[in-house]
C-alpha cells in the first residue's frame, strides 16, 4: 500500500436521482438499477465522496443474469495507480455478498485498462478464501464497514 | 446412469464449513469451518450418521483444514489464526500441541504415511515440515520459501515421506528430504491461476490438481533417464469445460480409482480415468466425467471427500452451511 498514490483532487460527478427502490425477495428478478442502488453509497476510503460520485462505480458497468445467477460490478479507480483500489472492490464485494441473495455469484473487477495492477487486484478480489480471511481482521472489517456505512 | 443420491443433510446456519475429511478407517468423518469447530460424526445404530464430538476452544478464528494421522489416533488443523493445533483421542478429544510459527493464515496440513512428519501451509508463502518424536513432541525441522506467493494446501504422498505444495503462484511443487533438511525438487507450471488443490493416485506415480483457471489436470512421474537424479513430472491430461467455476477440492479414491471435485458452480462431480493413444498425450491418461449433481449445494462447493474405505460413500460441505453424505450409485 505504502508505495503507491492516492488522488488527492478527484473529479466529482453529480449523484443522478434517486430512484424508486422496491424491497425484494430472495427470488424476485434482480436487474443492475437493483444491484447499483445496493453500492452506489459506499464512500471512497480517502474522501467524503460516494462511489457514484467519483464514477468509480456506473450503472452501464453492472451486468445482472437472473438465469445464470450471475453479477458482474466493473469498478474504475480515480487514478491508474491508486492504492485504495483493492480496498474498494473489497468494498463492493461485501456489500453484495450481504445484501444480494445467496444465489447469485458475484465477480468485482476492475474496469479494463484502468488500473497498472488491474489482474493482480482481480485475483485477489477473486480469491474468496483471502476474502473469508480478511473479514475476521477486525481493522480491516471496520475500514470496510466504514466504507459500507459512511461512518468515519 | 451412475448418478449421486443424497443420504443425509446437516445444515449449521451462517457458517460457512470450509473442509472435511474421513479417517484412514472410514468410520469416523471430520469437518470444519468459520464456527471455529471441528466436528465428527459417525454411523449411529440405525445407520444414520449424527455428531458424535464438537473439537472447540482452541482455535480463535476459521478452521481452514484437518488432517488425520495415518494410525488415525491424531487429527491436526490448520486456522486461519495462524496456528496449527494437534488434537489425540484419550477419554475425550484434547488438544496437546499448539504449533505456532506461521505468520499469518494456515491453509493446509497434511501427515506423512509413516506417521513421523506432518506439513503446513500458509498466506506468508512458506511450506513447514514438522517431525514428530516418540513424546509427540512436535519441532520444526524446515521452513521452505520456494512458492512467491499464498501456498493453498499440501498432501503428503500415500507411500514415501514425498508431498505436494499447490499455491496462488500457479504452480505445484514437490518435496523431499535431503540429509537434515526437506527441499523443493520439482515444480510443475501450467495452471493459468490459483492451484487450489491437490491429490495423489494410489501408487503415487500420478497427481491431480484442480483450480481457479476451472481446470483439472493429471501430471505423470517419467522415471529419470540415466545420468540424471530426478524424475520429471509432466502434465498429461488437462480437463476443461466442465467446471463453470473455480474448482475448489480433488479428491481420489485409492480403492475405486474414481476422482471427485468439488466446485464453486455449487456442482459435485465424479470422473473416471480413461486410456487414450493420442500422440500429443505421452501419458495416454484422460478423465470422462460418469456423474454430476448440479445444484449439490445453494452455494460454493468447498470439499468433497470420498470415504477411504467403504467403496462410493462420500460427503461433501459447502458456503451454504451444509454437510451432505452422499452415495454414488454406478449402475451402468
Amino acid at each position: 500500500f505504502a508505495d503507491q498514490e492516492t488522488n488527492p483532487n478527484p473529479t466529482v460527478f453529480q449523484r443522478s436521482a434517486e430512484e424508486e427502490y422496491i424491497n425484494k425477495n430472495d427470488d424476485d428478478e434482480y436487474d443492475e438499477r437493483d444491484v447499483f442502488h445496493m453500492i452506489r453509497d459506499i464512500k471512497d476510503p480517502e474522501h467524503p465522496y460516494s462511489l457514484e460520485e467519483l464514477n468509480v462505480l456506473e450503472k452501464s458497468l453492472i451486468e445482472v443474469n437472473n438465469e445464470n445467477n450471475k453479477v458482474i460490478v466493473q469498478f474504475t479507480p480515480t487514478i491508474p495507480h491508486c492504492s485504495l483500489a483493492t480496498l474498494i472492490g473489497l468494498s463492493i464485494r461485501v456489500k453484495l455478498l450481504r445484501d444480494l441473495p445467496k444465489r447469485f455469484k458475484v465477480d468485482v473487477v476492475i474496469t479494463p485498462g484502468t488500473h497498472a495492477s488491474e489482474l493482480a487486484i482481480n485475483k485477489q478480489l477473486a480469491d474468496k478464501e483471502r476474502v473469508a480471511a480478511a473479514l475476521e481482521n477486525v481493522h480491516l472489517l471496520t475500514v470496510v464497514n466504514q466504507c459500507i456505512n459512511g461512518e468515519n | 446412469m451412475p448418478r449421486l443420491q443424497c443420504l443425509q443433510t446437516f445444515e449449521s446456519l451462517n457458517d460457512k464449513i470450509w473442509f472435511t475429511c474421513w479417517n484412514p478407517s472410514g468410520t469416523i468423518l471430520a469437518s470444519c469451518g468459520s464456527d471455529k469447530k471441528i466436528k465428527l460424526w459417525q454411523r449411529g445404530d440405525d445407520d444414520k450418521y449424527v455428531c458424535i464430538n464438537v473439537l472447540e476452544g482452541s482455535h480463535t478464528r476459521t478452521i481452514r483444514s484437518i488432517s488425520w494421522s495415518k494410525d488415525g489416533k491424531f487429527l491436526a488443523s490448520a486456522s486461519f489464526d495462524a496456528t496449527v493445533c494437534i488434537w489425540v483421542k484419550r477419554e475425550n478429544w484434547e488438544c496437546i500441541a499448539t504449533l505456532e510459527g506461521h505468520e499469518n493464515e494456515v491453509k493446509s496440513v497434511s501427515w506423512s504415511s509413516s506417521g513421523n512428519f506432518l506439513a503446513t501451509c500458509s498466506r506468508d508463502k512458506s511450506v513447514w515440515v514438522w517431525e514428530i518424536d516418540e513424546d509427540e513432541a512436535f519441532e520444526c525441522s524446515s521452513v521452505m520459501n520456494s512458492h512467491s506467493q499464498d501456498v493453498k494446501c499440501v498432501k503428503f504422498h500415500p507411500n514415501d515421506d514425498i508431498f505436494a505444495s499447490a499455491s496462488y503462484d500457479d504452480t505445484i511443487k514437490l518435496y523431499k528430504p535431503s540429509g537434515d533438511e526437506w527441499i523443493s525438487f520439482c515444480t510443475m507450471e501450467g495452471h493459468s491461476s490459483t492451484v487450489w488443490c491437490v491429490d495423489w493416485s494410489e501408487d503415487g506415480n500420478t497427481l491431480v490438481s484442480c483450480g481457479d483457471d476451472r481446470t483439472v489436470k493429471l501430471w505423470k512421474e517419467f522415471k529419470p533417464s540415466i545420468g540424471s537424479n530426478n524424475a520429471i513430472w509432466k502434465c498429461v491430461c488437462t480437463l476443461s469445460g466442465y467446471h463453470d467455476r473455480p474448482v475448489y477440492s480433488v479428491d481420489w479414491c485409492h480403492k475405486t480409482d474414481l476422482i471427485l471435485t468439488a466446485c464453486g458452480d455449487n456442482a459435485i462431480r465424479v470422473f473416471r480415468k480413461c486410456q487414450t493413444d493420442g500422440v500429443e498425450n505421452e501419458g495416454g491418461l484422460s478423465l470422462e466425467m460418469v456423474a454430476k449433481e448440479y445444484d449439490a449445494h445453494k452455494e460454493d462447493v468447498n470439499c468433497a471427500a470420498w470415504n477411504p474405505i467403504e467403496e462410493n460413500i462420500l460427503a461433501s460441505c459447502s458456503d451454504d452451511g451444509m454437510l451432505k453424505f452422499w452415495k454414488f450409485i454406478d449402475d451402468q
